[in-house]
């Protein structure tokens, strides 16, 4: 008995200094240091690595990141004072606004950030910052789609299209932030009956992710797909995966509601928590981020369309052409995307065209 | 050499008391059978005792020491208390050879390794030493249990069933063995069996329990020619019984008048007889079955003997079912078992005799 | 047969509080601490929620589930117990490689595994490009095949990573069962088909449903897979009403009633089996048969082995290799050494970790099952059913709070900050895995630890040796065999874990498997097929390992066997 207790005491001493040693050593570094900053990432690091790179090279400042696609805010939440993350970058407004409504994040004035972002792409009071937009546009059969078919979200609901579309699942964030922005702009009765017959008008359940959409219609499953326009230019330069150009190549993009609200956009983008330690540095990403060298690299790397004005466009994505952006103001789809959820629940979207 | 004290120990588990009650006294180097149907409470008690189960009423001591005591909710630990406990399955750790299980209590080793040299010759297992459990026999693995159990020199020695699980034919021989050891040893122990014959055959003394209570407590000698109730009588197999009443300080029956003096005129009582416990004869002047017994008197039961329904030879016995004339017992049959050969025809008349101390008498319930 | 020791609640041992036990309830609170933070995130108010979910998705949600379950624990019981019968029982070709290798899939990410089907399987992929191209098929109107992202394709991806816990499971009982018994059936006349029905599979049960319950409660906290598949599960549905309505106690809720689910299902498992007791009865084991299997019957044996085994394995680890040859240098770019070095070092602590916790509280258990602590290690344990994004806000609560008020009394008392030094670090991820991962090294060594006879707790009890001593001594021998399996089961799924780590890790620290995310979530798995085969390949040697561990401790075959002795 006394053998094993003191063998268990050693063990628990022996993996407790194991513990403590490994977290010492894979701790972050502490905020006193005031060349770093710590960024909560929402989005894949291997596609902002290099912009955080060129920041540290140009400022010294060294970024610590860890990325996860959920449960940071309540990461967040929970550390209280010693919340370690002064920055958190985001793939949609959803989140940044979830962060805002939590009171997590802490408004920021920098001319800079004035300066390189447009008004509507970015909080008034300066809580969040939009640092590239992407839009959910459409892309449309060379072969069996006539170009200028499709117009408008409202022509995708159209009975007269029959069962020609592929879209992913109703509930992922991008299509939640869709069907948000329709309900912000019909209302919930109006885009209810949008989406009802956009079901009906699936090819298939909706299932894969953006870009299997595009796939699709290169295996004639459907004509009609939904997508981000990075997705697009991704595929359409992928020189290891040539099939995947061959799907790009195989479709038309389309960008929606040009005569009307103008294309739905959402926006990737930034904030400063409001426990922030290394606030200034997490300002001097942000600055970094939507300054010219960084919003290029956004551009040429990941076929995001920039958000300072300016700044050139990855070659794929300028071959699209420029279009007309919705200016539904952004916070007004994270409002509605608790209604667009139910609204996916209701009219069984995710069930596809048969149920 | 330490003994073991059980005074008024009751046992629940759950709402059900097992053991209600019960005193046990081992004193030093004495041999005690705990002998009981299975249920009794028996093997509870073995294991309170040792400490495997808190105790709940009443006390234990082991030598002078208290080692659990209901009211103060005492409990030793069983590896505190001294005992060794043997198991009806032996419990050999599977993972250690046979002379590691034996040394397995001993704290300095050295010390008992001559001793368990002698005792693995003595047991016949010199040449298993080395080997693990699995491969050897029931018996020698009983054996080796029981080196075990002894070989830290416990004050006191448990043994639960510790010869179910061998064969009629090597029950004897490793009975004999186990004796010889423990009488050697010296060491008080307690035995639970439900075993009759083994009970009498090891042990200085029988506590004989039955539905958690003690029944009787007698040498083995006591236990089968003076049983204090029907339910020990009944132990050690069947039992003729016959049914009567009191009268006079007597109870008559088909075979015979039995004094009772000590029950009131009226009583119904039962008359329990072993068959070993009655005497034969043919009918019809055959000289006597047994030196000094009177010829067979007929008179006795006028113009009738008892008619045979069969009659068998076990070898050294012979076993003779008889038909009583007035139906009783209910089938009216009655089983007697005598030395030798004894073969009276089948339908042929004899003559019974009961030694009135074979004669059991009792209240009937 | 009188019940042991150690199983009898006496009146007392309710108050009855020694080292043993208290230890067992303290380490049952401390990983049921996530469980209880979850259930009090579910006290508060979540709005209309429940009305909305009732009104649409929830009965969807709950008959997808079940059939899912239903298919999951068809498909691994079946597959899973009959490929054990088989390579146990029956000698056919191959089958001293299968013994091994029927346990790979367990190294398999499920969503590795769904991607390569889904990859393969759809219309471009290599098996319908094949299929046109043979028959000169133009177009999908063509020819019929069936729809792969659906329920049974899920269904199908999930039995063959899952079908491995049952057939270890079943394996490892099927080598433990006594010959006797089989001898027994044959005698009577059953043949070997019935006397696997009639006896063995009987005998095999437990440890069958011990594995079906560890596939299962795998099937129901997963997400990536049915996401992947299209098929919304109640498990889907705490995600969207977590992530997508914005509600964390509407989440808790769902998440609650999950809980509640498998606490119900396991008690009316165990209900079921009240009162059958499993100790082997014989102590002799002999060399087990082998039905010798000739042409067609050796031929469905190899099969009913090859292909579990060919689709579960080697077909992805096969496209896996492909893709790391195209697309090695993303990975070897990154820190993949670090990687490596990180998944190894997390996944080795929290298995040791775990077995450790789960030997104690077995232990514990077994001295002294009072209904209380025997209610709090199940209840400790079924951490693993959570979906473990939830189970990681259950952790980060809880582990903040303790941070601050430590830091909080240390800045008071001493003027310095501890910070966040839990959840700051990898502490936070190992104790995550481990409140996660319990369920595998405790039912492992629960079951382990009941085959030996309370006898030789009173034994070594009796002849001097205290409850650590005996614990020491006798079980831990006897049970190592099975602390292996514990262990490597626990680092297999660590290796693989991924929404615990990816929530829980500190800042630069990734392994393997979030390295692997980051680009699985940005459709683009192929780029980082080398990390993705080096968790596989990471899995294949604990695997040798354990199945090698396994034939050791078979009884009778060397001297550590369990051996039960006459009864």
């Amino acid at each position: 008995m006394k053998t094993l207790n003191s063998l268990l005491t050693h063990i628990s001493y022996g993996v407790f200094a194991v513990c403590a040693g490994l977290s010492f050593a894979a701790a972050p570094a502490q905020a006193e240091d005031p060349q770093e900053v710590n960024l909560y990432s929402y989005r894949q690091p291997f596609l902002i690595q290099p912009m955080l790179d060129a920041f540290t090279k140009q400022s010294g400042i060294k970024v610590n990141t860890v990325f996860a696609d959920k449960g940071m805010l309540e990461k967040i939440r929970a550390a209280g004072a010693n919340n370690p993350a002064d920055a958190v970058l985001t793939v949609d407004i959803g989140r940044l606004n979830e962060l805002k409504e939590a009171g997590l994040l802490q408004s920021v004035t920098s001319p800079t950030l004035s300066a390189n972002i447009p008004a509507h792409l970015r909080h008034p009071d300066g809580l969040w910052f939009g640092l590239t937009v992407r839009a959910r546009m459409v892309l449309t059969s060379k072969e069996r789609v006539a170009e200028g078919a499709i117009a408008s979200l409202q022509d995708l609901a159209d009975p007269k299209l029959g069962k020609s579309i592929c879209i992913r699942s109703g509930k992922h964030a991008y299509n939640i932030a869709l069907i948000a922005s329709v309900i912000a702009h019909e209302g919930e009765a109006g885009a209810e009956t949008w989406l009802r017959g956009l079901k009906a008008n699936l090819a298939r359940k909706p299932q894969g992710n953006d870009r299997a959409q595009a796939k699709g219609i290169y295996e004639g499953v459907c004509d009609i797909a939904l997508t981000n326009n990075y997705y697009m230019g991704y595929m359409a330069t992928n020189d290891k995966q040539p099939e995947q150009k061959d799907w790009a190549n195989a479709v038309r993009v389309v960008f929606l509601d040009q005569n009307g609200r103008g294309q739905h956009v959402n926006v990737s983008g930034a904030a400063v928590t409001s426990t922030a330690k290394n606030r200034d540095n997490a300002v001097k990403l942000l600055e970094f981020l939507s300054g010219d060298l960084a919003q290029g690299m956004y551009a040429a790397q990941n076929h995001e369309y920039p958000v300072k004005s300016g700044v050139e466009w990855s070659a794929m994505v300028k071959s699209w052409g420029t279009f007309k952006i919705d200016n539904l103001a952004l916070e007004e789809i994270a409002k509605n995307r608790k209604a667009a959820s139910k609204l996916v629940d209701k009219v069984g979207f995710n069930d596809g065209p048969n149920s | 050499m330490s003994g073991l004290h059980v005074s008024a120990l009751s046992h629940a588990f759950d709402a059900q008391e097992v053991v209600k009650g019960v005193s046990v006294f081992v004193g030093p180097g004495e041999f005690v059978c705990l002998l009981g149907p299975s249920g009794c409470g028996k093997t509870t008690l073995l294991r309170v005792a040792a400490g495997l189960e808190n105790l709940q009423k009443g006390e234990v001591h082991i030598g002078e020491q208290l080692v659990a005591s209901g009211k103060s909710g005492f409990n030793l630990p069983p590896e505190k208390r001294g005992v060794g406990l043997m198991f009806q399955d032996y419990a050999l750790f599977p993972h250690l050879t046979v002379a590691q299980n034996i040394l397995f209590g001993v704290k300095v080793k050295s010390q008992q390794q001559s001793w368990m040299e002698k005792a693995l010759s003595q047991m016949d297992l010199t040449a298993y030493a080395h080997v693990y459990p699995h491969t050897l026999s029931g018996g020698q693995q009983q054996r080796v249990a029981l080196l075990r159990a002894i070989a830290p020199q416990p004050g006191v020695l448990f043994l639960d069933e510790p010869f179910s699980g061998l064969d009629v034919t090597r029950r004897a021989e490793t009975r004999e063995q186990t004796l010889a050891l423990l009488k050697e040893t010296g060491v008080a122990t307690l035995m639970v069996t439900h075993d009759p014959e083994e009970a009498m055959y090891m042990a200085d003394r029988i506590l004989v329990m039955d539905q958690g209570r003690m029944i009787q407590d007698g040498t083995p000698d006591d236990i089968y020619f003076r049983p204090n109730s029907a339910f020990v009588t009944d132990l050690f197999g069947a039992v003729n019984r016959l049914n009567g009443r009191v009268s006079q300080g007597t109870v008559k029956t088909p075979l015979g008048l039995f004094e009772a003096p000590q029950l009131p005129d009226g009583q119904a009582v039962q008359v329990l007889i072993r068959p070993d416990g009655i005497r034969l004869a043919e009918l019809g002047g055959t000289p006597a079955r047994y030196a000094g017994d009177a010829p067979c008197e007929p008179a006795s039961q006028p113009g009738t003997g008892f008619q045979v329904v069969s009659a068998r030879s076990l070898g050294r016995a012979s076993r003779i079912i008889i038909r009583l004339a007035d139906c009783e017992p209910p089938d009216g049959l009655i089983e007697i078992r005598v030395p030798g050969t004894f073969l009276p025809k089948t339908g042929s008349l004899v003559c019974a005799t009961v030694n009135p101390g074979d004669a059991h008498i009792f209240k009937t319930e | 047969m009188d019940r042991p020791f150690w199983a009898r609640p006496g009146p007392r041992s309710f108050l009855r509080v020694d080292f043993w036990t208290l230890g067992v309830l303290i380490i049952a609170l401390l990983i049921a601490i996530p469980l209880f933070a979850v259930l009090t995130l579910a006290l508060s108010p979540s709005d209309d929620i429940w009305q909305h979910l009732l009104d649409t998705v929830l009965a969807k949600y709950v008959w997808t589930t079940l059939s899912l379950m239903l298919g999951v624990g068809i498909g691994t019981t079946v597959i899973g117990t009959a490929t054990a019968w088989l390579v146990t029982m029956c000698r056919f070709p191959g089958r001293g490689l299968f013994n091994w290798a029927l346990l790979l899939p367990l190294a398999v990410p499920a969503y590795v595994l769904a991607f390569v089907v889904t990859d393969q399987l759809e219309y471009a992929g290599t098996v319908q490009t094949t299929l046109r191209m043979l028959f000169n098929w133009e177009s999908r109107q063509d020819y019929w095949f069936p729809e792969i992202r659906s329920l049974p394709g899920a269904i199908t991806v999930m039995t063959l990573v899952l079908y491995p816990y049952v057939y270890l499971l079943a394996r490892a009982a099927f080598m433990e069962q006594s010959i006797c018994v089989l001898d027994v059936s044959r005698t009577l006349g059953n043949g070997p088909w019935k006397s696997f029905f009639k006896v063995a599979l009987p005998l095999a049960r437990p440890a069958i449903v011990i594995g079906v319950t560890l596939a299962l409660m795998e099937a129901l906290n997963d997400l990536g897979t049915v996401e992947f598949f299209a098929v919304n599960t109640f498990t889907s549905g705490i995600y969207d009403v977590w992530l997508n309505m914005n509600s964390r106690s509407g989440a808790a809720q769902l998440a609650s009633v999950l809980l509640i689910f498998v606490l119900t299902l396991i008690a009316l498992e165990r209900a079921a089996r009240r009162g059958q007791r499993y100790h082997h009865t014989s102590g002799k084991y002999s060399a087990l048969p082998s039905y010798r299997l000739h042409g067609m019957k050796a031929l469905v044996a190899f099969l009913a082995c090859a292909v579990p085994l060919g689709f579960g394995f080697l077909l992805p680890a096969g496209v896996l290799l492909s893709y790391s040859l195209n697309f090695y240098q993303e990975t070897l770019a990154a820190n993949y050494f670090q990687y490596v070095a990180n998944s190894l070092t997390l996944s080795s602590i929290a298995a040791i970790g775990s077995v450790l916790i789960g030997l104690f509280m077995a232990y514990g258990v077994r001295l002294n099952g009072s209904a209380i602590v025997r209610m709090a290690t199940r209840f400790a344990s079924i951490g693993y059913a959570v979906p473990g994004a939830v189970l990681a806000i259950g952790i980060i609560i809880p582990l903040g709070a303790f941070d601050n008020a430590v830091d909080a009394f240390l800045q008071r008392t001493l003027g310095i900050s501890s910070g966040l030094f839990i959840s700051g670090t990898i502490v936070a991820v190992i104790y995550g895995y481990t409140a996660r991962f319990l369920a595998l090294s405790y039912g492992t060594l629960e079951a382990s630890l009941g085959k030996i006879t309370p006898s030789m707790d009173g034994a070594a009890r009796t002849l001097g040796q205290g409850p650590g001593a005996t614990l020491r001594r006798v079980h831990l021998p006897l049970v190592r065999g099975s602390l292996l399996t514990a262990g490597l089961l626990v680092f297999v799924d660590c290796m693989k874990e991924l929404p615990l780590t990816l929530i829980l890790r500190p800042f630069n620290y990734d392994t393997l498997s979030t390295f692997v995310f980051q680009y699985a979530s940005n459709e683009q798995l192929e780029h980082s097929a080398l990390g993705a085969l080096t968790i596989v390949a990471a899995g294949i040697i604990p695997v040798v390992l354990l199945s090698w561990g396994i034939i050791q401790s078979r009884p009778g075959q060397d001297r550590n066997g369990r051996v039960e002795v006459n009864k």
